[in-house]
């Protein structure tokens, strides 16, 4: 019997039906938070779920998502990559073409909304990438309401362009120095802030990572994704895709891509985490590949950590995947057999990067990348009868002077 | 349990808490995170505590990813990290520490260690002892009557998760540890805990802060074991200029609620402090007032920080023992 049929039985719950009531995926998930934070985000919850059966939010919330996000947004074949793989063939879920780049503004646009209906006056935020940030700024821009964004030093050297675009947007960056310097630091920083002003601040986390509703919150913003590629791969295709494949640093535009499609048995999910440079601890960033399950800023799920419990150091060439936990969605979708995840290394990244410039004239974000690396991999084993959808989640602007770098070029 | 902590009569947080409820003395709970500078700098910290007032000691177990702590706390946290220091070392230092108190009593008084620049506050400590302050004699050194102070363990539920629950009490158990406090684990994810500790009479407080409505506070405390520990104010620990004057009605509203000990924590670091919190609470908490000296260890002599830190006790034991004036 399939792994996932098991997990049903034993959950009494189909797949799709998670989180329950305490915010559980399974077993993983949860809320493990001090206690100053409960009832913010039991309010959270509440103010969420009456947004999401409330029509006039919805009406909102597509309105912006049509208007000024640009949704939705193409689905599009990617001929010479395919023919590049010469197998099956290859789509793109283009949100690259989002405004501000990436799929991040779904979940801010959507959060931004949910913070003025809970009448908080203030955004905070975290980002690795910085893509996060970008969008976070934005929507905070669009909706009159100051910003502070939390971004690692390391990261604020590795993505200093889109620390410029924050700041034009009006937001504060706060460069984060303490631990890692990375995202996982960012976001210890913005938790101590909202710690703090919880009462007025709303927190925009940016991936299904965190203590519930986050991450049910963040995938029901980001699964616009998931519903649109079905719906035009019925469209244009005229069956559902054979594999579906999407990056996984934290997991959101994985989670968006894949939950529309999980009750869809015969598709394939394939998961892609940063492989970085080596199979060794503090060399990649491939959690649920080599994690085992921990507590992470509060939520169960996979962690890279040390025997007791510390929280390793990763690698990744992309900032975005660099997160040494995932979303406990993610955890239990790999427990139960739903989902495969893989990795992708930095250099076969890099390579299938270089590969969607020449041969698609797309360029693909860095994190991004190591989807388009399985799914070439992938392709290259299938028929061509077979489809695949890759979800480009976001362009590769903010990574050129990254990629130069890594290529020996000075820009 | 009918008694002042919802522990049994041998558990020292209990026979200490008892003890001050008799007198109607407040406590003194101070933080230690562990391992910074060294662990040894832990074990003269540990003495240094419990010969200058502390009633309760909590030991801090270094973690990476502290989210309910400030800079202060997880900048120890991460130089201790950043030594190779381990939970394992930590709970082996804690275990010798309460086995030997005599021992490490005796350290203390060596000619020319830190005894010497503690004298002064150590006499108040030993003069206060003999008004009655409780104290526990083991009598193995002639020269010293050893004060048993209970320790309590502040761990983040991540370490706890990866050696499992069961394992981190028995250690704690092992190692003469009273309670646990995991700033972490919200009351309703902490049932497993509760039951193991229930079982191995460990106290298991929690915590309620300033964002807890009151179902929920009530709820809380019907859990707890040990005292309660009252967050002052919104936010992550650090040291405070002032303290909110709803406190002081929160305060009388927990009381209301549950007969166990209520102490008050979060930006603690003057007399005045005390002064306000005192009418109402059983007790204080000390953290990054202490942490913020400690860290100063790399730049100044220990004998100088052990000596601010007995002297910040000093004077926080002070306004705790005060009799109102009018």
């Amino acid at each position: 019997m399939p792994r996932e049929i098991v997990t049903e039985q034993l959950y009494h719950r189909a797949l799709s039906a998670w989180p329950d009531e305490r915010g559980r995926f399974g077993r993983f998930g949860g809320r493990y938070v001090p206690e100053t934070l409960v009832y913010a985000l039991e309010q959270l919850t509440a103010a969420f779920q009456a947004a999401r059966n409330d029509a006039a939010f919805q009406r909102e919330l597509d309105y912006y998502l049509r208007t000024y996000v640009g949704r939705p947004t193409p689905l599009y074949f990617a001929e010479r990559l395919t023919r590049h793989a010469g197998g099956a063939r290859i789509y793109l879920k283009r949100e690259d073409l989002n405004h501000t780049g990436a799929h991040k503004i779904n979940n801010c646009i959507g959060q931004a909304l949910l913070t003025k209906r809970m009448g908080k006056q203030r955004i905070i935020a975290e980002t690795g990438a910085g893509q996060h940030g970008v969008a976070t700024a934005t929507a905070a821009a669009l909706l009159g309401l100051p910003c502070v964004v939390y971004m690692g030093e390391e990261d604020v050297r590795r993505q200093r362009l889109n620390v410029f675009k924050m700041r034009l947007l009006g937001a504060e960056v706060v460069a984060v120095g303490t631990g890692s310097r990375t995202l996982r630091e960012a976001i210890n920083e913005a938790l101590r802030d909202w710690m703090a002003s919880v009462e007025t601040t709303h927190y925009i986390l940016g991936s299904v990572v965190g203590p519930h509703p986050f991450p049910w919150i963040v995938r029901e913003f980001q699964s616009v994704i998931g519903r649109e590629a079905r719906q035009q791969a019925l469209e244009q295709i005229g069956r559902l895709p054979d594999v579906v494949v999407a990056c996984v640093g934290g997991g959101s535009n994985a989670a968006g891509m894949f939950y529309p499609f999980l009750e869809d048995r015969e598709v394939e999910l394939v998961g892609v985490e940063a492989g970085g440079r080596g199979r060794r601890l503090g060399e990649h960033a491939a959690t649920l590949n080599f994690g085992t399950p921990g507590i992470l800023h509060g939520t169960l799920s996979y962690v890279l950590q040390d025997e007791e419990g510390q929280t390793a150091d990763v690698h990744s060439i992309s900032a975005g995947l660099d997160y040494p936990g995932v979303g406990p969605e993610h955890s239990f979708w790999k427990e139960s057999g739903r989902v495969r995840y893989t990795t992708a290394s930095d250099e076969e990244a890099l390579q299938a990067l270089e590969l969607c410039c020449r041969l698609e004239g797309i360029l693909p974000a860095l994190e991004t990348a190591h989807a388009l690396a399985e799914a070439l991999r992938i392709a290259a084993q299938r028929s061509p009868q077979d489809v695949i959808i890759v979800c480009l989640s976001g362009r590769g602007d903010k990574d050129c002077f990254e990629v130069a770098r890594l290529r020996g070029l000075q820009l | 349990m009918n008694t002042v902590t919802g522990l049994s009569p041998t558990n020292p947080l209990e026979r200490r808490f008892a003890a001050l409820r008799q007198r109607g003395g407040k406590a003194l709970i101070t933080f230690v995170p562990a391992g910074d500078p060294h662990l040894e700098a832990t074990r003269d910290l540990l003495n240094l505590l419990a010969h200058n007032g502390a009633d309760v000691i909590e030991i801090g177990l270094p973690y990476s990813d502290p989210i309910a702590d400030g800079p202060l706390i997880q900048g120890a946290y991460t130089r201790a990290l950043s030594r190779g220091i381990h939970v394992r070392d930590v709970f082996e230092l804690v275990r010798s520490w309460s086995a030997s108190p005599a021992l490490s009593a005796r350290r203390l008084l060596e000619p020319g260690s830190i005894a010497d620049l503690q004298e002064t506050t150590s006499q108040m400590s030993l003069s206060e002892t003999s008004e009655g302050r409780p104290q526990e004699s083991r009598g193995a050194s002639p020269q010293a009557s050893v004060v048993t102070v209970p320790l309590v363990a502040m761990a983040s539920y991540s370490l706890i998760y990866r050696q499992t629950e069961r394992r981190f009490v028995e250690q704690c158990v092992a190692s003469g540890i009273s309670g646990v406090i995991v700033p972490d684990l919200p009351a309703e994810e902490a049932s497993s805990l509760a039951a193991l500790c229930h079982q191995h009479d460990l106290a298991l407080i929690q915590l309620v802060a300033p964002t807890t409505p009151l179902p929920r506070a009530r709820d809380i405390v019907s859990r707890c074991t040990g005292f309660v520990y009252c967050v002052s104010v919104v936010g992550i620990t650090g040291v405070r200029d002032h303290l909110p004057e709803e406190l002081r009605q929160r305060l009388q509203t927990l009381r209301t609620l549950t007969k166990l000990p209520l102490c008050v924590g979060f930006g603690i670091s003057r007399p005045e402090h005390v002064q306000m919190i005192k009418p109402y609470a059983d007790g204080i908490i000390v953290g990054s007032a202490l942490v913020s000296r400690l860290a100063e260890a790399a730049n100044r002599p220990w004998e100088e920080v052990s000596l601010s830190i007995g002297q910040l006790l000093g004077q926080l034991r002070q306004a705790l023992d005060e009799q109102p004036t009018s």
